[in-house]
């Protein structure tokens, strides 16, 4: 009895066991990740590297206006496209002709003066408390117009530019807000304000104009030096630094008036028109309507009759691949024009180090400054290297791996493991990256995966 | 005071039986424990020197059943291997052994009783021994790393031989005689009357056999390489110790060697008892 019950327990005992073979096998299979690979190729990776960048002028025309003057209308804005004598900004004519009396009164008074064609002594003057690095001229020294007299310390005269700019910038802030009010009596304060920016500008311009000589004061007459009031080390002080005397020619000033009054003239003349002097794009634009000019640069065009270039920016794993003489192709306006065979003329590198910057001529007479367009170049790893997919590539930053599928015999039969490799990546393209010496060559690798895998994780493949 | 040394005798007994049987109780006790337990029971804190498991699980589980009979095909696999082989080295040691044992106790051969001696040396020699001529064997016939390999050797053993012997030698040779009579032929005593009248002798080498092939190592260990050819006293050694998988995979391989052991129980005690009656 109990051996019959035995004999029927081990039969049912079989039949789970051959059930929990089909079940423990589904679970199994569950729990298994999917796999497709793929072999690694050993190669020479390429890549078409893109980047968007700008045409740009190598010429830029500036318009300079007299200080001064205010601005009634400003007609081509910043990205207008100008061509030779179009209108770019109009001034106000009342200004205009006010700012050329004064100045033409200025001059008679320097004739009258001696400035132009008399005899006399000619002080030389600097600012106060400005140190003196050396004297060239020693009293009976005889001088021409831009001999160099002494020179002085170049930082603390950067200095009193940078001080002397900010208090000009307060009062241009300060008779804005008059000009806003516009009440009687503060039209009188607004004209002080005018004054005072006027004086700070010729300042400024004067010891830009040192300055940029490298602190050189030179003569701006002709004759005899009739004494020197400083020497090296010094400071300068209120008197003159150094006197000339003798015959004097028309000085630099003097010459200057004239020229700048010439020029109010010119523009009175154009009825207060400031025309551009080129063909091209506006680029910037300093001053607005109603705005007082300040005696520099007011609008920037640059010349699209002169050559340009296209600038982009690149990120430096792709500018890497790239060198000097490559040939890249240009794309502009969605492509409808094509530039190919552009030679890289120039690479430098940002800042920060991590990006360079690629400069092309570009040859075309359809595009203009400022256009977007896109480089093309093609690039090849210099080395020959194992590609694999992209999607084989797990990891971030400097971490990445690779899972490789190793095949062995297992108690099912064959058994496939992924293993993880760590790997340097040389370079990528939109489909391939180029491992650093992993030393694979012909090994499957993990392409895709429907779970997330571990080292050495038994996994099916669905497809090699 | 009769009673009193009845009752001592059964405690002693069933003492004498606690103990023989505590390693089958511990190892059905240790497959419910989980890994944790396992290691506090295994790995004593210091300065305690002996491991010491409890003796009920305190935090009894299902999972080290759970990952061995759900998650692991290998272990099905295996179990299949090991039943298989067992299967067919038990069927092929009776086509063998049967006849070769009604043989040598019927037969009239001269030198008989000195074949039958060999035959008993040979199955005195330990595996080690006769391990590397049957490595040659297979490798010439081709069978190394197949089951062949091992139920080929295994099929002409001489042990079942030995048992079954005994037991058809306890068969009276009147009965024998007396079929002769009746016009039965050799094969037809064999099988209508050896058989049935030595079926204890057969049964006890049948359970003897499978219990042995159940937990046969150094065979398999020795022709086979492929892993899915293995049986399981090759697959329980490679199962995480630490974890109660491998007591859980021990405790499930018990079942079938109970059963047979359980079917056969009465028969292996009488074939035991045959073969120890003096020829």
């Amino acid at each position: 009895m109990v051996k019959r019950k035995a004999v029927r327990y081990f039969g049912g005992f079989l039949a789970v066991m051959l059930v929990m073979t089909f079940v423990s096998r589904m679970v199994y299979t569950k729990n298994l990740a999917v796999v497709t690979a793929e072999k690694v190729r050993i190669g020479r990776l390429s890549k078409n590297i893109q980047c968007c960048g700008t045409a740009e002028a190598t010429a830029v025309k500036t318009v300079s206006l007299p200080e001064g003057l205010t601005v009634e209308k400003l007609t081509a804005p910043a990205g207008s496209k100008v061509s030779v004598g179009e209108e770019l900004l109009r001034l106000d004519m009342a200004k205009l002709r006010e700012t050329a009396e004064k100045l033409a009164r200025e001059i008679d008074d320097d004739i009258m003066n001696g400035g132009l064609g008399g005899s006399g002594e000619v002080p030389v003057f600097t600012e106060s408390d400005m140190p003196v690095k050396s004297v060239k001229v020693k009293a009976g020294d005889k001088v021409s117009v831009g001999s160099e007299l002494f020179t002085l310390n170049s930082d603390r005269l950067l200095m009193l530019i940078n001080e002397l700019e900010a208090v000009r910038n307060e009062d241009i802030i300060g008779r804005n807000g008059e000009d806003s009010l516009s009440t009687d009596g503060e039209t009188v304060q607004a004209e002080l304000f005018d004054l005072s920016i006027s004086e700070k500008q010729k300042k400024i311009d004067r010891y830009l104009k040192i300055y940029n000589a490298g602190g050189k004061v030179c003569a701006e007459s002709e004759g005899t030096v009739t004494a020197v009031n400083i020497k090296a080390g010094d400071l300068t002080g209120q008197t003159a630094a150094v006197v000339i005397s003798g015959q004097a020619k028309t000085t630099g000033s003097t010459a200057a008036k004239q020229e700048q009054l010439d020029k109010l003239n010119d523009l009175m003349a154009q009825q207060g028109a400031v025309l551009s002097p080129a063909e091209g794009i506006v680029t910037k634009v300093s001053v607005q309507a109603g705005d007082v000019t300040g005696g520099g640069a007011a609008v920037c065009i640059a010349d699209n009759t002169e050559p340009m270039v296209f600038n982009a920016d690149l990120s430096g794993e792709d500018g890497r691949l790239l060198a000097v003489g490559d040939s890249a192709s240009l794309s502009f306006r969605n492509g409808r024009i094509n530039l190919t065979d552009n030679r890289i003329a120039a690479m430098t590198r940002s800042e920060d180090g991590q990006n360079y910057r690629l400069t092309l001529p570009l040859e075309s007479d359809e595009i203009v400054s400022g256009e977007v367009g896109q480089l093309t170049a093609g690039a090849a790893c210099s080395d020959i290297c194992e590609c694999v997919p992209n999607r084989a590539v797990k990891g971030s930053g400097r971490e990445k791996y690779i899972y490789l599928l190793k095949k062995e015999e297992g108690f099912l039969g064959e058994e496939y493991h992924a293993e993880r490799i760590d790997v340097e990546t040389v370079m990528s393209n939109e489909n391939s990256t180029a491992l650093k010496n992993t030393g694979l060559t012909e090994e499957d690798m993990v392409i895709c995966t429907d779970k997330e895998l571990k080292d050495g994780q038994t996994v099916r493949v669905s497809k090699v | 005071m009769k009673k009193l040394r009845q009752i001592s005798g059964h405690g002693a007994a069933a003492l004498l039986c606690l103990i023989i049987c505590s390693p089958v109780l511990m190892l059905v006790n240790l497959s419910f424990q989980d890994s944790l337990e396992l290691s506090k029971a295994f790995v004593p804190p210091t300065g305690q020197d002996l491991a010491m498991p409890d003796m009920l699980p305190l935090f009894p589980t299902l999972d080290n059943f759970g990952e061995i009979l759900l998650e692991s095909p290998q272990f099905y696999k295996v179990f299949w291997n090991s039943l298989g082989i067992a299967a067919a080295v038990t069927a092929g040691q009776l086509i063998i052994a049967v006849p070769a044992a009604w043989g040598f106790s019927r037969t009239k051969l001269r030198f008989r009783r000195q074949l039958f001696d060999l035959y008993v040396l040979l199955m005195l020699m330990p595996f080690q021994v006769t391990m590397l001529s049957q490595y040659i064997m297979l490798d010439k016939l081709g069978l190394m790393d197949t089951r062949a390999a091992i139920i080929l050797p295994a099929v002409f053993s001489a042990f079942p031989v030995f048992i079954i012997y005994r037991s058809f030698c306890s068969i009276p040779e009147e009965v024998l005689e007396s079929a002769r009579i009746d016009g039965a032929g050799e094969w037809q005593i064999l099988l209508r009357i050896g058989i049935p009248m030595g079926s204890a002798g057969i049964m006890a080498a049948v359970v003897l056999g499978f219990l042995d092939l159940w937990n046969m190592v150094e065979q398999p260990l020795a022709f086979i390489r492929d892993r899915k050819l293995y049986p399981l006293s090759l697959y329980l050694p490679m199962l995480d110790r630490t974890g109660g998988s491998i007591l859980a995979a021990s405790a499930v391989t018990l079942i079938p060697a109970a059963f047979v052991f359980v079917i056969g129980q009465d028969k292996l005690e009488a074939g035991i008892i045959a073969s120890a009656v003096k020829e």
